[in-house]
């Protein structure tokens, strides 16, 4: 199953782009996530870090997301 | 512009009335039974920030009644419009991503737009975001509903150099799409028109989105299944085909297996293994059924978008100024001190400002308290209207001004987007305690920054997205440093911290956002335990207000507070003041007074008399007066429960009259310190100017620091009053949770004081 898995969302560095491959929660927060437009093939960036480090704020398409780190750990992107 | 959005009906004109076209139809017959015109009811949808709210007050204007969901603490807003004899009830749906039915307001969102009692949707999306917003859109043409699409905020779309194809919009979605500028009321006229159109005409066919080869075949098995087999299961899905509950049944909706559930086990087997037939499949390309589902909708909604777009020139993009004040305003260091800044100041404003109506409110009820008493003939009605009626109802209305502020700034900070960015910030800090980016505001309101009201706070929980950290923060924001507990605050530092008083405001405001936090921490650990919620939200991008939209927000809550607060407080106010009156003193007491105070009249009365030795004369009556009065409250319920309660609260340094005190902080915190001043025969007024009182407490061997600081922080910690409990209550939606405020809070107020007490004897021993 892992083969394209490719690499967690939070290891993404600010102003970086990429795009997302897979996307491994379900159930609510798997919900949650695609409806805001977080779903295989998309193009995403990291644009920045709340203080402490956590969420984090991504642009979706023409939105700004933000996320919690764990969150953010069940999504699988590729540089 | 703002009278012609306020009744939109009258931009229509005598002559034109676009109801006539179409009742000729099937579904205009529906409407029309008997040649009696009977109500069309119409639900408003769309997903946050798409500017629905505006739509809806565009359409609606002061005609809405708000109100509960029955069991849910979701608001439900309804506008009634009466066009053509014939009545329009406009639904304001909770604002939703999807119709999965997690939340509450999702919950509510699907299963009014399944009941069938709406016949038609008015869908609100953001033009400049069209791709996702019409996600939505789709699914609720894919359960079938007839539709009207307000492409929204038009004007930002053309500010990005771009127009859209309506007819080509409206043919590929099956809805009349056209275009809107909500905060500037443009387009409203063709909406209406559109919608009593659609309404009144037969409903299109469901929207067929194709979900691949790999799906599709199973979604036609699973529809014919209930179809065909389990028609008792579809019956839960009003007038949506069968199709749709297929696909809920693939998403794995908890709505769609309760109807399928409900219709025999063997449905419930035959429905699951296609449902894994259609997982297993799909895992076996390495994909998940719900990604499927998601690219196949996304990729259609983009195709649509791609084929009405017609492109200008590209000017900007959407979030380019958004980003740009993003960088300040979200920064990660820059951002918090901003947030800080931004909390501080306004709470200033609402302090500094909103001082001044308070005060004219508080002489004008204290002005007319005052005539009733001279005018009426004093006794039992004269002090139930005065001492309990006015002087409650005073208590609750000088607070207005100050909540009217205050609603008015957070209005503007929810409708600019910054409150987003809040809830962004302070996560990482919230979430460690176990509440949500989300909870930063109802603690700012409740009095984070020394000043605010419970009352507010708790049905600012509303809009949280959470039940387990929206009751943490419910109950633990009572602790905050409310408006009401800062005389209390302000009397003891004054009287024994003197020259540190900045400094014990600092400490109490620190404590209370320690405790509040600790609290919630522990509640999150026992009583509410459960995993947290995920924070995935969209900040959406800054845009200005309207005046009208923060009025009518503004308005709304202001409202919802004055109502809960009176209809509980007259009650409330008239069993404190009769806890505190009855019994009255018995005969022979009064007698004693009335015989000093008889004496001393008698000896203003002997002539020869200078004007020095009447002046004192009538100060040693006015003295026998507030005397009388203390031993009457001595007398009464409320005292002899003080004087009972004396023995318990002994350890913290309590006496009777404080005890009395905090029995009537139950009933409002104001209260505090007006009823010390009537137990140290001060009379009640002694809010005004408490030198005397402070100068009592100081005298009085009883009370010391240690005492003074024990009872800060009883004050800051007991039983929240009865107007934030009413409101507890209704937003939490059980008197259980009431029960535990009061005597949780109170057991942790004695608790904290007894330690405060005890460490403060063993600091003065070491020094």
């Amino acid at each position: 199953m892992a083969i394209s898995r490719g690499i967690a969302l939070t290891s993404l560095q600010k102003g970086e782009k990429a795009q997302i491959l897979q996307i491994t929660s379900h159930g609510e927060l798997g919900r949650r996530i695609r409806d805001l437009g977080l779903i295989p093939g998309v193009s995403i960036s990291l644009l920045g870090r709340a203080p402490l480090g956590d969420p984090l704020a991504l642009r979706v398409a023409d939105t700004t997301v933000a996320i919690r780190k764990r969150e953010a750990q069940a999504i699988f992107i590729k540089r | 512009m703002t009278d012609v959005a306020l009744d939109p009906i009258s931009q229509f004109g005598e002559n034109q009335s676009p109801q006539k076209s179409s009742s000729d139809t099937e579904a205009g017959l529906r409407t029309n039974i008997g040649g009696m015109a009977y109500s069309l009811r119409i639900a408003v949808a769309g997903n946050p920030n798409s500017g629905k709210t505006t739509i809806f007050n565009m359409l609606t204007g002061a005609h809405q009644h708000v109100g509960n969901y029955s069991g849910v603490t979701v608001e439900k807003k309804e506008g009634i419009l009466h066009h053509a004899g014939r009545e329009i009830i406009f639904l304001d749906l909770p604002g939703s991503y999807s119709l999965s039915a997690y939340s509450p307001e999702e919950r509510i969102a699907s299963e009014t737009l399944l009941a069938g009692t709406e016949q038609a949707v008015l869908y609100v999306a953001d033009s400049g975001l069209l791709e996702r917003s019409l996600l939505l859109c789709v699914q609720i043409r894919e359960m079938g509903l007839p539709t009207v699409l307000a492409c929204n905020m038009m004007d930002e779309l053309h500010k990005q150099g771009h127009d859209l194809d309506f007819a080509q919009l409206s043919a590929l979605l099956g809805v009349t799409a056209l275009p809107t500028v909500g905060v500037r009321s443009e387009g409203v006229r063709d909406l209406f028109k559109a919608i009593e159109h659609v309404a009144t005409s037969q409903a299109p066919q469901p929207l067929h989105v194709p979900y691949g080869p790999l799906l599709d075949p199973i979604l036609a098995k699973l529809a014919k299944l209930v179809e065909e087999e389990y028609p008792a299961a579809l019956k839960h899905y009003g007038t949506a085909p069968a199709r749709w509950m297929a696909l809920m049944l693939l998403e794995d909706n908890p709505i769609a297996w309760e109807a399928v559930r409900q219709a025999g086990d063997e449905a419930m087997e035959r429905a699951k293994s296609l449902c894994q037939e259609a997982q297993a499949c799909a895992e076996a390309s390495d994909r998940r059924v719900e990604d499927i589902i998601a690219v196949q909708r996304f990729t259609f909604c983009r195709n649509v978008v791609r084929n009405c777009l017609i492109n200008g020139e590209k000017k900007s993009a959407r979030m380019q100024l958004s980003d740009k004040l993003d960088k300040v305003l979200a920064h990660s260091v820059l951002g918090a001190v901003i947030m800080v800044a931004v909390l501080y100041a306004m709470f200033n404003l609402v302090i500094f400002v909103g001082a001044y109506p308070q005060e004219w409110l508080e002489s004008a009820f204290a002005w007319l308290s005052g005539v009733l008493r001279e005018q009426m003939p004093e006794g039992f009605v004269t002090s139930l209207l005065t001492d309990g009626i006015i002087d409650g109802l005073g208590g609750v209305l000088s607070f207005v001004p100050l909540i009217i502020i205050l609603f008015l700034l957070i209005a503007i900070l929810e409708d600019t987007g910054y409150m987003a960015r809040m809830a962004y910030i302070a996560d990482r800090l919230f979430h460690f305690f176990g509440l949500h980016g989300t909870s930063v505001m109802p603690y700012i309101i409740a009095g984070g920054i020394a000043g605010g009201c419970a009352i507010p706070g708790v049905m600012a929980t509303r809009t949280m997205p959470s039940p387990m950290e929206k009751m943490a923060t419910m109950l633990t924001l009572p602790y905050m440093t409310c408006g009401a507990k800062l005389p209390v605050v302000l009397l003891l530092a004054g009287t024994f911290f003197k020259g540190n008083e900045a400094n014990v405001i600092f400490f109490v405001v620190m404590a209370s956002w320690l405790i509040a936090f600790v609290m919630a921490l522990f509640l999150r650990l026992t009583v509410l335990r459960g995993s947290s919620t995920p924070l995935v939200m969209e900040m959406p991008p800054y845009r200005w207000p309207t005046l009208r939209s923060i009025l009518i927000h503004g308005w709304e809550r202001t409202w919802m507070y004055l109502r809960k607060a009176v209809v509980v407080l007259l009650p409330v106010s008239i069993l404190l003041w009769a806890s505190m009156t009855f019994p009255n003193l018995p005969a022979e007491m009064v007698l004693d007074f009335e015989n000093q105070k008889g004496q001393y009249t008698q000896k203003m009365a002997i002539s020869g008399i200078s004007q020095d030795q009447i002046d004192e004369l009538q100060e040693k009556i006015d003295d026998m007066d507030k005397a009388q009065e203390a031993a009457a409250l001595r007398y009464s319920l409320a005292g002899r429960l003080g004087v009972w309660l004396e023995q318990f609260t002994a350890p913290l340094g309590f006496n009777w009259r404080t005890d009395v005190a905090l029995i009537g902080g139950i009933a409002a915190k104001e209260a505090i310190v007006s009823t010390l001043g009537t137990a140290y025969s001060l009379g009640s007024d002694i809010e005004e100017d408490d030198a005397p009182l402070s100068r009592l407490l100081k005298l009085d061997p009883t009370w010391n620091p240690a005492v003074a600081l024990s009872l800060l922080v009883f004050v800051l910690l007991y039983s929240p009053c009865f107007v934030t409990l009413v409101v507890i209550r209704q937003e939490s939606g059980s008197w259980k949770w009431v029960v535990f405020s009061i005597l949780f809070n109170t057991a942790l107020a004695y608790g904290a004081a007894y330690v405060v007490t005890k460490s403060y004897a063993w600091w003065g021993k070491l020094l």
